[in-house]
């Protein structure tokens, strides 16, 4: 750790703002972070995921079939593209054989209670324009890693109050939803102007 | 949730905090655990109204455990 004075000190925001982290905020800072990054280091990687999504061109006249897959229906499906990679599930843009539709299907790791009672697929998003649905599904996912974030730095904040309550927690919290924030904030240059609608839509929906 | 906080530079120290539940709820990741799945997904079915969400008393989102347990065992749909 960086250290000024001979205090630890974490630098933030412009020269001589004040909001740089010294002594036991600094050590507070890191101590939670170090408790949260375990967390937060999925919620980077499936942002990352997104963000290559986005600059993807979706409509190209006769895309590969990679794989297929038979579903507890019957549907024979094929997969065109493996959209995200989670920890225990992977995301796929599908087509049904013989069938103009396109879908996000969520594919679950095999043997997981989850998937054992509820079979291994389940459709996340369905349409006919294969831009329209992975624009979707990515306004949906990023819907999801702020409400994943959201909960994240509500920990965090009661750790910080509750273990460092004499170390400017407030100082602390926010450097943390700084940091947690950039791990997630979503990238609107492109895809989420075209969405947005359908997300606050959905969201209304929501509980949450 | 157990969090660990570890090596306060000058102490070294180490101090568990255990995160405070209220009875017969769970955090998201334990949540996440029982059903086999991240905790991404869980989320995402809380958006979707798979789970109710429950709001603590500081703001952390927690579910019903008996709700998490009836979706892992297929009787929730």
């Amino acid at each position: 750790m960086l250290k000024k004075g001979g205090q630890p000190w974490i630098p933030r925001g412009p020269r001589g703002s004040g909001s740089d982290l010294v002594g036991d905020e600094a050590l507070a800072y890191r101590a939670a972070s170090n408790a949260i990054d375990r967390d937060l280091r999925p919620l980077e990687k499936i942002k990352e995921q997104l963000n290559r999504l986005e600059q993807v061109r979706w409509e190209r006249p006769n895309p590969p079939v990679l794989e297929t897959f038979r579903a507890s229906d019957g549907t024979t499906w094929d997969v065109y593209a493996h959209l995200v990679e989670l920890p225990k599930s992977r995301v796929l843009l599908c087509r049904p054989r013989n069938s103009p539709d396109w879908s996000v299907i969520q594919e679950f790791e095999e043997g997981s209670a989850y998937a054992r009672n509820h079979g291994r697929t389940e459709v996340l998003v369905q349409g006919q324009n294969v831009r329209e649905v992975v624009v979707d599904y990515v306004a949906q996912a990023n819907h999801t890693l702020r409400f994943s974030e959201r909960n994240l730095v509500a920990n965090a904040q009661r750790m910080v109050w509750r273990q460092f309550p004499e170390n400017n927690p407030g100082k602390v919290v926010e450097a943390l939803m700084e940091h947690c924030d950039k791990a997630v904030t979503h990238n609107r240059s492109i895809g989420e102007s075209q969405s947005e609608d359908q997300d606050i839509r959905r969201s209304r929906g929501m509980r949450v | 949730m157990r969090l660990n906080f570890y090596s306060m530079e000058e102490s070294d120290t180490s101090v568990t905090l255990e995160q405070e539940k209220p009875s017969g709820l769970i955090s998201v990741e334990e949540a996440a655990i029982r059903l086999g799945l991240d905790a991404f997904t869980v989320y995402s079915f809380i958006q979707r109204d798979r789970l109710s969400p429950i709001l603590d008393d500081e703001g952390v989102f927690l579910v019903s455990e008996e709700e998490a347990n009836q979706l892992a065992k297929g009787k929730k749909e």
